[in-house]
């Protein structure tokens, strides 16, 4: 079918269809309003399954544990700030920079960037809910469980201790009996479930449900940063769910896949790890460039330049991302030729990353900058960002990277690349969709506040471990003596936390703040482009009273003025959205998203227990693929309603 | 904002089979997710085999051919029904002789999950022997638990077909796990051609 025979676009037909009145209006939305009605209390809590209710726990799920992880580098500076310092001893020492390491990667970082992605991305792809509303739902709680666990642990002293990558033989049966190592395994296993389950949410989401007229290339860069990030999900996650599952055989059953005493293989564990470890990052990285355009568009009040070259830069960066993991075993014997390799891949990636930098100087360039909190942020990448790159590119060289290998460089490296080019754009992209979650707007003197000390905090503190590196401090040392001459600079990095810390606190001041003192938003405050904008803030729980009609890459600024070309014919009396076609968004079918059930808290909870079990016994696993079956036999199993399908195949077929 | 009615959709079906289902393409990134980690076992298995002088370790006899080829071939034949019932699913035909075919793919699939038990014995190693050991049965065990649910999954859909409700989302669902069965049937054949006729080259 010929694009425009499917979608009559406004110059195709020789009367403009009529605009719908405000009487049919009201009539829709009161309809969708009690279609769409979340259950009130804690019932309702506990089943609902709005892609929104969803994500919004799940950012503030994820924002919990940076703060804790937070608290843990605190306590990490406290300890290295003067030599000698007995704040903490060694075994709490090593728990705490393990469970920092595992709360930023684990229930921090990849999670608040998906949750992102679950709020927005079928608000701008312009659909009712994610494509499996279940499912979606599942994954938050498994998502929680995987971080009561931890925390469950480690405040029963059985927090991990051997890294955030927990390095065999160190995390074996051997060097780390006890429970600790098979704790983190455990939280794994939540937590990549997880992000699995985001992701396949995000991909089908986007291939199947957007707006008609958003084909390909129209769709708004953030989603596609997503989409990316979801296929390296997917490719990427399933080596931690082998790798830490050997792991966890290795110490509960007597497997060998570690121990070379057997023929098992440490540096087995340092490839499985690194092949999802290195795209890991991003994973991370990805959606923050995405929230960086959505930023510098809305900032600049102009189409960002590129377009195509940034699609591509950000698929070309997923497909290197898979080739460089073994720049992280540099210190390992390694072929010379391998070596070559992904010293050659590992720079590489800077092509990819150049390109988008300069298509964002080209935006603001030939833009209109309006330097707000959210913009500053974005600044604020660019210059940690870039700096974190340079580094990246000088430990890509062997010789270098032989050099700085475990020491603090190699810190201050990946904290201006994680800080610098994944929270700062985060931060952004705070300040930018506030408003569309809440209804408010954020203060943006405090704003500012909050930038200027993270921005100075950040450089005061790992600025300075670059130089500790080079002075030979090495990671992972809980203290040192007054004459190795590190003291002056990691008091420095200490203070430098401390403005860190104020900037969270006037962050969390102006969140609860502008909840109730804020200025209302409207609909569409900054006068952005993608189809969030064009729904009410917050939106309601059926997202658009109508699904929109794309006519461009940014939306709202190619419609009409004032109007918006809308899909009618949608059923209101249930969950109905629309699937499209995946290459031009071409209406095919109407689809029923499935309603609210506690059916995936459950699971979560059943599921969950058993893979606590397993830390204790192999039994879990058999006891737990039962209680699986039987919640998802119940879960599948149909259910006559009135709602549940057209009239015509309501009946019992035949 | 005012809204112009441009589209109307009131007349478009609210069923669909293959890619135009999402979820077809939940189950095809299922399929991607454990095809990795499949695949990831793989690359394990032979990255192990550089640890040991002969592959299969010394001591231990070269694993049967007989019940995993028998094994192989069962799977490859329980196609057939699946294929059949997806066919039939595609036409609409009536729910009950869906069913039945899917029965006839369930009993197949019970009769690889045994058979699974004699090729573990025809390993001749255990998982806790030796790195080999350790690859083999977790490839095994792996796939098991992918013969376990594919047939637990078609089991309930056709337990829908004869008792529930039926509707003829169920039909897209029969053709989907069809997909998937095709998947469990297909990695089986790559992860035997590995673990049981790779070895003897090696």
């Amino acid at each position: 079918m010929a694009y425009s025979e499917a979608l009559p676009m406004r110059e195709d037909t020789p009367e403009p269809p009529p605009l719908i009145t405000v009487d049919v209006e009201n009539d829709v939305r009161a309809k969708l309003s009690a279609t769409w009605r979340e259950k009130s209390g804690l019932w309702g809590w506990l089943t609902s399954t709005n892609h929104k209710s969803i994500a919004k726990r799940y950012i503030i799920t994820a924002l919990i544990f940076f703060a804790l992880g937070g608290l843990e580098a605190g306590m990490i500076r406290m300890q290295l700030s003067r030599p000698e310092n007995r704040f903490v001893g060694p075994d709490l020492y090593n728990q705490i920079f393990t469970m920092h390491g595992s709360t930023m990667m684990f229930l921090f970082a990849v999670p608040v960037m998906e949750a992102v992605g679950l709020y927005l991305v079928p608000l701008m792809v312009g659909t009712r809910n994610v494509a499996f509303p279940r499912l979606n739902a599942l994954g938050y709680w498994m998502y929680l469980g995987g971080g009561v666990l931890l925390y469950a642990a480690f405040f029963m002293n059985t927090g991990p201790d051997a890294g955030w990558f927990a390095y065999v033989p160190l995390s074996g049966p051997q060097f780390t009996p006890g429970k600790r190592v098979d704790v983190w395994a455990q939280m794994i296993t939540f937590t990549e479930i997880a992000a699995l389950i985001g992701a396949v949410e995000i991909i089908t989401t986007v291939f199947k449900q957007r707006a008609p007229g958003m084909s390909l290339n129209r769709i708004p860069l953030f989603v596609w940063a997503e989409v990316i990030t979801s296929f390296m999900i997917i490719f990427a996650l399933p080596a931690i769910v082998i790798s830490s599952t050997m792991l966890a055989t290795d110490r509960l059953i007597d497997t060998h896949f570690f121990n070379p005493a057997e023929g098992g293989d440490a540096l087995l564990w340092q490839h499985l790890f690194w092949f999802f470890g290195h795209p890991e990052v991003y994973i991370i990285f990805i959606p923050a460039l995405g929230m960086v355009s959505s930023v510098v568009e809305t900032f600049t009040q102009r189409r960002i330049f590129g377009y195509p070259a940034m699609v591509l830069s950000m698929v070309s960066t997923a497909f290197l991302g898979f080739g460089l993991w073994v720049h992280h075993m540099f210190a390992t014997p390694l072929p010379q030729l391998g070596q070559s390799f992904f010293t050659a891949a590992s720079s590489a990636i800077s092509i990819p990353s150049g390109v988008q930098i300069f298509c964002w100087i080209a935006t603001i360039w030939s833009g209109r900058p309006r330097f707000t909190a959210s913009f500053m942020f974005v600044l604020g990448f660019f210059f940690l960002f870039i700096i974190g790159g340079l580094t990246g590119v000088m430990v890509a060289s062997v010789p270098y990277d032989l050099q700085v290998h475990d020491t603090f460089f190699v810190v201050a490296h990946f904290h201006y690349v994680l800080l610098g080019g994944a929270v700062f754009p985060l931060w952004a992209g705070f300040y930018l969709w506030y408003p569309k979650l809440t209804g408010r707007m954020l203060s943006e003197r405090l704003g500012k506040w909050n930038f200027w000390l993270f921005f100075i905090g950040m450089n005061v503190t790992f600025f300075p471990m670059h130089i500790l590196g080079l002075m030979g401090m090495p990671r992972r040392v809980y203290t040192y003596l007054p004459e190795m001459g590190w003291g002056g600079l990691n008091a420095l990095a200490s203070l430098g936390a401390v403005f860190i810390v104020a900037s969270g606190v006037v962050f969390v001041v102006n969140v609860f703040r502008s909840l109730s003192v804020g200025a209302p938003a409207g609909d569409n405050p900054w006068n952005a482009p993608t189809l969030e904008w064009a729904t009410s803030s917050p939106p309601p729980s059926y997202n658009h009273l109508f699904i929109p009609v794309v006519e461009g890459r940014d939306p709202l600024w190619d419609a009409a003025p004032g109007e918006l070309s809308v899909v009618t014919g949608l059923r209101t009396d249930r969950h109905e959205g629309l699937v499209t076609s995946i290459m031009d968004a071409i209406p095919e079918r109407r689809y029923e998203f499935k309603k609210e059930t506690i059916l995936p808290l459950l699971l979560a909870v059943f599921g969950g227990g058993s893979i606590v079990i397993a830390i204790f016994s192999p039994w879990g696993v058999t006891i737990g693929a039962i209680f699986t079956f039987i919640i998802l036999a119940c879960w599948f199993w149909p259910t006559i309603s009135p709602d549940s399908d057209t009239p015509l195949a309501r009946r019992r077929l035949p | 904002m005012k809204r112009r009615a441009v589209l109307d959709v009131a007349l478009l079906d609210d069923h669909s089979f293959s890619y135009r289902a999402p979820i077809w393409w939940g189950n095809l990134l299922m399929i991607f997710i454990e095809g990795a980690a499949f695949a990831l076992m793989v690359v394990t298995y032979y990255y192990l085999r550089r640890n040991f002088n002969t592959w299969p370790p010394e001591r231990t006899y070269l694993p049967d051919m007989g019940v995993s080829s028998i094994n192989v071939v069962l799977q490859l034949i329980s196609v057939a029904p699946m294929w059949y019932a997806a066919k039939l699913a595609f036409a609409h035909e009536p729910p009950e002789e869906v069913g039945r075919w899917l029965m006839l793919v369930v009993a197949f699939g019970i009769a690889a999950i045994i058979l699974r038990a004699f090729e573990l014995r025809g390993l001749h190693t255990r998982y806790d022997s030796n790195a080999y050991g350790s690859i083999t049965w977790m490839i095994l065990i792996t796939h098991l638990a992918h013969l376990i649910a594919g047939s637990l999954e078609t089991l309930l859909i056709a337990l829908v077909m004869f008792k529930g409700p039926v509707e003829r989302k169920h039909y897209t669902d029969t053709t989907v796990m069809a997909v998937y069965w095709y998947f469990v049937v297909g990695s089986w054949v790559a992860l035997w051609l590995v673990v049981f006729v790779s070895v003897r080259f090696i």
